[in-house]
């Protein structure tokens, strides 16, 4: 057995005609990550104990003919800004370092019922603030194509742990391209569902008008397969939709073929790196090459939705982040140990988020407390929630069979391929121009895939480039199957 | 460097959000220049005509969603319990709110 080469589909065949068991694919991979993970940094903690009851368990399933579902005995990587309970999850910050989750994320319960294995937490930037894992308080991660760079972010841990091996599959969150963004850089494929297909409830929260939960997975298929154990309504978030969604993981190829594709003029218009602009040429000419009909369109207010998205979230950060108090969490000092000294309780929460709080969470706790002051509303929330509403309609006349009639938008998914690890720390706006092509679907709800132009091959170092097919809301099956059928051609 | 900000704003935000600042100026000088970047590079939202354009509210397809008023039963409240950095007979103990 090569766990490299196997995917979630591979290995569940695999269980299933009892090729091998679950404890022995469970250990290979605590194997692999014990000998790859101190040059990679991708997991914050491991859950060995567990995941070998857990996977004894889905053996005798196989055993007894029981196992139905295809991420029985899976072994999965978790971002660990989702709640596991009786497991520390901390965020990436020195806020929750001692914080034990007292119940489970929906999206974990949902993956136990299946019986997929949970290996451990992964790194991200602190509360999800980042696009290169430099944010997090514990320890930088490496892109495993170069490890002198980083895997993105702010989900980086988790692409990290799929790209190298050390999980088949993860769990990432996605406010402005965490999920697509660290995907693309490391060569695997990521995908950020519909707003309110798949529930938040245990998900720490960032800035919930964007928040997502998606899978980040080796395959296109196998991403289906995650996304299809995930979705679904969920009375705990009041976002959650109601309408059955379909299953995606058999699509219809004849219907896929049919999928009109349009190609925003503006994304050509920003900078790119040279070799990202020939990955996503190649990408065009392979559509174009399997017969699709592709159509220009314009999405004209897409370069606005950066600076936009630096009012909104930090507005919503400030709000959301007001509940780390350094008391209901654990706070920051071990359990039972004294908190910060404080004579009374506005000196304890000055105090413990303080020294709890990173800079880039500070700064945006800092500036969301700012716009959404009194004199400065209008000028900044009101007008970016306006251009908000610019970018959703930008989409509506992109899918509108009255307007531009697309099916499935294409775009690139980051401007550049990995950044040098300490190459954009310095320069926040530098930074988060990074996520000048996943920001816009955040805003406008949409669902966005990003998968690789190709296969890289990890050991020859070429890095990675990645593009994104956008969809109508609720359409996950038209840009899964559209990827699918790319990925298998 | 944007005027809109300065060190007293900053020690004003940070008192409203209840964030010690640092002690090393240094650091503090690196914080007023990022968030005065940050605030320049917001002026290309004034670029943008947005006469007419109702704000997004929301966002989610979901809408008016109501649930039954009940009582439920929370099973893991020692897990709970067990976080809270001081506790006195199952109660949170934190220092005095008052003067």
């Amino acid at each position: 057995m090569d766990i490299h080469t196997l995917t979630i589909n591979s290995l569940s065949k695999g269980f299933r005609e009892k090729k091998f068991s679950v404890t022995e694919v469970t250990k290979s991979f605590f194997g692999e990550i014990k000998e790859k993970d101190k040059d990679i940094c991708a997991y914050l903690s491991l859950m060995d104990e567990r995941a070998l009851i857990e996977a004894k368990y889905a053996d005798e399933l196989f055993y007894e003919n029981k196992a139905t579902s295809p991420l029985t005995g899976i072994p999965l990587a978790i971002k660990d800004i989702f709640l596991i309970e009786g497991t520390k999850t901390t965020a990436a910050s020195k806020m929750l370092e001692h914080y034990i989750a007292s119940y489970d994320a929906t999206v974990i319960k949902k993956l136990k019922d299946e019986h997929a294995i949970f290996l451990g937490k992964t790194n991200m930037d602190e509360f999800a603030m980042g696009s290169s894992t430099e944010n997090s308080a514990f320890q930088i991660t490496r892109n495993p194509y170069d490890v002198t760079r980083v895997p993105g972010g702010s989900s980086g841990g988790s692409a990290a742990a799929v790209s190298a091996g050390l999980a088949l599959g993860a769990l990432g969150s996605d406010t402005a391209g965490s999920v697509r963004q660290p995907a693309a850089l490391c060569g695997v494929v990521g995908l950020k569902p519909t707003y309110g297909s798949v529930s938040r409830f245990g998900l720490i929260a960032m800035a919930s008008s964007f928040d997502h939960v998606g899978p980040i997975t080796k395959t296109v298929q196998d991403a289906a397969i995650l996304y299809d154990a995930i979705k679904g309504h969920d009375p705990f978030d009041a976002t959650s939709i109601f309408e059955e969604q379909l299953s995606t993981t058999n699509p219809d190829f004849d219907y896929v073929k049919k999928l009109v594709i349009g190609i925003p003029k503006e994304c050509f218009e920003f900078e790119l790196e040279k070799e990202v602009k020939e990955g996503i040429e190649k990408a065009i000419e392979k559509f174009k090459k399997l017969g699709f009909v592709l159509k220009e369109i314009n999405l004209p207010h897409i370069k606005y939705s950066v600076p936009a998205y630096y009012i909104i979230t930090p507005a919503e950060v400030s709000a959301n982040l007001a509940r780390f108090d350094g008391i209901r969490y654990g706070g920051n000092s071990p359990p039972k140990a004294d908190p910060p000294r404080a004579e009374n309780l506005k000196e304890l929460y000055e105090k413990s988020r303080g020294i709890g709080f990173g800079p880039e969470t500070k700064r945006r706790i800092l500036l969301g407390t700012f716009v959404l002051s009194a004199g400065y509303y209008d000028a900044y929330y009101g007008k970016a929630k306006k251009i908000q509403q610019c970018i959703v309609k930008d989409f509506d006349k992109a899918f509108d069979k009255k307007e531009n009639g697309v099916d499935v938008i294409f775009m690139p998914t980051t401007p550049t391929r990995a950044f040098k690890i300490g190459e954009k720390a310095e320069d926040p706006v530098s930074m988060y121009l990074s996520d000048i092509f996943t920001v816009p679907m955040n805003f406008a709800g949409v669902p966005a895939l990003s998968l690789p132009v190709e296969r890289y091959d990890i050991k020859k170092k070429e890095l990675p480039v990645g593009f994104q097919l956008v969809g109508k809301k609720m359409h996950e099956k038209d840009i899964l199957g559209l990827g699918m059928y790319y990925e298998k051609n | 460097m944007s005027e809109k900000i300065n060190e007293k704003t900053i020690e004003h935000l940070a008192g409203l959000a209840r964030i010690e600042l640092e002690k090393d100026a240094k650091k503090n000088k690196k914080l007023l220049l990022d968030l005065s970047s940050i605030l320049d590079y917001f002026e290309n939202l004034k670029d943008v005509d947005t006469t007419g354009v109702s704000p997004v509210i929301g966002g989610a397809l979901a809408k008016n969603v109501y649930r039954e008023d009940e009582e439920k039963d929370i099973s893991n409240q020692s897990l709970l319990k067990e976080q809270f950095p001081k506790s006195e007979n199952g109660y949170l103990k934190t220092p005095p709110v008052f003067e």
